[in-house]
């Protein structure tokens, strides 16, 4: 009877690369999950913002929220867990592709939370998406990470074009010089340090020290 | 009725009314297939009943080119139609067919696309709702309030408020003004206060808080009596050292209560003030650090809560601490269940003390006691399947041994057997504790209704006139009829000790109901 609708309670595509198992266990863990990973999450979204969404299909066992894996503060995305696996698949049917935060979220039946899982895998330190996306998200860092490097560069092509002298006024030529020969021992210092570690420190306003305080 | 809508007795609205409840029961597990479909069911029937849909896309100023559209078809308006049946079952009683959630989804996936009529049509329901809140059981108005800011987040919060502001006048504890009252509350935990607020016309934000949810500050107060004590027990627990450690602390705080000619009990209720504060201090940054702190201090957080009185002054504690933030309270009242610091009893004594009764309004208050009812519930649940789990596999097992019998086998068959014997016996105690957690509950339902009913016809007033009454005499009856399976279980105990002879008819009434309820079902 109701196999004239396709049904919403139904795994996605996605398959974790790093899933430790065979593809039968990450089968079997997936058809008795009790799991949801949540996407498309704002960075500003708390938990009890979550808690109170959630709370509306079971009684939720725990919360895990996803970090930067570098500056474990929340980058996007979590991880919900029920004591009853029904709630998970009503959430695929009820809150899947509604709004948490004025955002549209992603649910999706997760295998099962394991240490480490909570970090983002992308190289910068978030989700492999904001590595690549192309547009900006406000509730997102602004730009995506390579589309932000490529606008610092257009910048400072466009800034170096517009106010560097070629007539040097008299009297300045040591300075000049000066100047030239410190951008050159600068940029080589550069060519050998993390590309994206400078990038991040100067644009990522997030980016802090380890808090003492944060629990492990 | 009209020509846009069917008569309610007619056999056109019954039939109607069973194809919307038959296709959102269908399509439960599709509500996008299920939103298309009910919006197109105009097509299965003859051209000329229903209106045909307006879009909104163009024209959004032009009001004559809109006037004369809607003249040009006539017919019943669909989207009406369809809402007006899928509030119908989502209004169900004693309990909707399905989760709240759903029809919230289903809601929102009707407003969505092309066909704008359905959003139209959605506000007309909700103002005629609002207009019949007044009268509303309370289970029903609370059903409305958890749906309605869950569909506003949904649509970035945009209401029609100001046709509301005839309901600021009225009593603070009028259907109408909590209505709009829990949906700012609700509004908020989904989103954030500064939020909410701008999306509001000053009238209706002053139904709000006056700030923003925040932890009580109170034991950081440099004027605190044991102001060193608490910057050392804070230190401690930063530090996370052990139990014996901060008992160090909390002895030396009880010597200093009672050297200053405190009682014991007055010394130990200080330490219980100064350690639950602290814990709840430390873990104020978010959910997940109050669970961690609370797990590192589970020993001390027991030891201080060994009996009914120092639970319940816990609870007092805890609720002081948040009160401004009643989801955290919520939450936190459930974890501390969870860990067996509280119990369920503590919490439903604190929910019928005077002063949380004079919040009775408030939906907080409701959903804690359902947070705490459905906990005795599925710890049962819970110990129940583990029994029948392993009953299953001892049968299993038998069968097998039977057919190759052996000395070791035997000894194994007898493990399992003592095993199950174990569960049967904690089965039989989390039982009787959800027996005794429904007693206390219905016992302080009906006292308070017979102390109400008593002081008003003292003073010779109709009890129904006075809205604090309605509250909890619906919410009586809500409980009732949540819970009637468990509590028909032992309803000849109910009898005896609880619905006795001398207690009001009128509180008895309901109670007898169920168990028509329960006959039926």
């Amino acid at each position: 009877m109701a196999s004239i609708i396709s049904h919403l309670d139904v795994p996605s595509s996605y398959r974790d690369q790093q899933y430790r198992g065979t593809s039968n266990q990450m089968v079997q863990d997936l058809s008795s999950s009790t799991t949801l990973y949540i996407g498309n999450l704002s960075f500003y979204t708390s938990e009890e913002q979550i808690y109170e969404l959630f709370s509306k299909v079971g009684e939720i066992k725990r919360i895990i929220m996803g970090l930067d894996r570098n500056q474990k503060t929340p980058c996007g995305f979590c991880f919900v867990e029920y004591y009853h696996r029904e709630d998970a698949l009503d959430c695929m049917k009820y809150v899947n592709s509604t709004k948490l935060d004025e955002r549209i979220i992603r649910t999706d039946l997760d295998p099962g939370f394991r240490e480490g899982r909570q970090f983002g895998r992308g190289k910068s330190g978030g989700q492999v998406r904001d590595e690549y996306r192309p547009d900006y998200d406000a509730g997102r860092g602004g730009w995506g990470h390579l589309q932000r490097i490529k606008i610092e560069r257009e910048r400072e092509m466009a800034v170096k074009a517009n106010y560097e002298a070629s007539d040097v006024p008299t009297g300045a030529e040591e300075y000049k010089s000066r100047v030239n020969n410190a951008g050159k021992a600068k940029r080589a210092r550069d060519d050998e340090e993390d590309d994206d570690e400078n990038d991040r420190r100067r644009q990522n306003p997030r980016f802090r020290e380890h808090d003492d305080e944060d629990e492990e | 009725s009209s020509d846009k809508f069917p008569a309610a007795d007619s056999a056109s609205y019954f039939v109607l009314q069973e194809i919307v409840h038959d296709t959102v029961l269908l399509f439960e597990s599709n509500r996008k297939e299920c939103a298309k479909y009910l919006l197109g069911l105009h097509n299965n029937f003859e051209s000329g009943i229903f209106a045909s849909q307006i879009t909104e896309s163009s024209d959004k100023g032009n009001e004559e080119q809109k006037d004369a559209m809607m003249e040009q078809t006539d017919g019943w308006v669909l989207s009406e139609i369809v809402l007006e049946h899928v509030f119908g079952t989502m209004l169900r009683l004693p309990s909707p067919p399905v989760k709240q959630v759903y029809f919230a989804a289903l809601i929102i996936e009707l407003c969505k696309g092309e066909n704008s009529s359905a959003s139209q049509s959605l506000k007309k329901a909700v103002h005629i709702l609002f207009e019949r809140l007044a009268d509303m059981d309370a289970g029903l108005i609370s059903r409305l309030y958890n749906w309605f800011p869950h569909h506003l987040s949904n649509v970035g919060f945009e209401w029609e408020w100001d046709a509301w502001q005839g309901a600021l006048s009225l009593d603070p504890l009028h259907p109408q003004l909590c209505f709009i009252r829990e949906t700012l509350e609700k509004e908020v935990r989904l989103s954030y206060y500064d939020r909410v607020k701008t999306t509001l016309p000053d009238e209706i934000a002053n139904l709000m808080a006056s700030e923003p949810p925040a932890p009580s500050q109170e034991l950081l107060s440099p004027s605190h009596p044991h102001h060193d004590a608490v910057k050392q027990l804070l230190g401690k627990l930063k530090m996370k050292q052990d139990a014996d450690a901060l008992n160090d602390t909390l002895a030396e705080i009880r010597k200093q209560e009672i050297d200053n000619g405190m009682t014991q009990e007055q010394a130990d209720e200080t330490a219980r003030e100064i350690f639950t504060q602290a814990v709840l201090l430390l873990g104020s940054k978010s959910f997940s650090h109050v669970l961690n702190v609370i797990e590192r201090c589970l020993d001390v957080l027991r030891g201080l809560n060994q009996n009914p009185s120092e639970r319940l002054h816990s609870v007092r504690i805890i609720a002081r601490f948040w009160k401004s933030n009643t989801q955290l309270l919520g939450i936190l009242l459930d974890k501390f269940m969870n860990y067996r610091i509280i119990d369920p009893t503590s919490i439903i004594s604190w929910i019928f003390e005077s002063e949380q009764l004079e919040q009775v309004g408030r939906s907080y208050l409701w959903e804690i006691l359902h947070v705490t009812l459905n906990k005795v519930i599925n710890r049962a649940q819970h110990v129940q399947t583990k029994l029948d789990g392993f009953r299953d596999v001892y049968n299993k097992n038998e069968v097998i041994r039977s057919e190759n019998p052996s000395a070791e086998s035997e000894a194994e068959g007898q493990q399992e057997q003592v095993a199950i014997q174990t569960v049967e016996k904690s089965l039989e105690t989390v039982i009787r504790e959800q027996k005794e957690v429904f007693m206390v509950v219905l016992q302080k339902f009906t006292q308070t209704l017979q102390e109400m009913y008593l002081r008003f016809e003292a003073g010779g007033l109709d009890p129904n006139t006075d809205f604090t009454f309605r509250w909890v005499n619906g919410w009586y009856k809500d409980v009732l009829r949540m819970y009637h399976k468990e509590i028909s279980t032992f309803s000849t105990t109910l009898e005896s000790l609880v619905f006795v002879d001398h207690l009001d008819s009128r509180i008895k009434e309901p109670f007898h109901q169920l168990k028509q309820l329960r006959h039926r079902a």
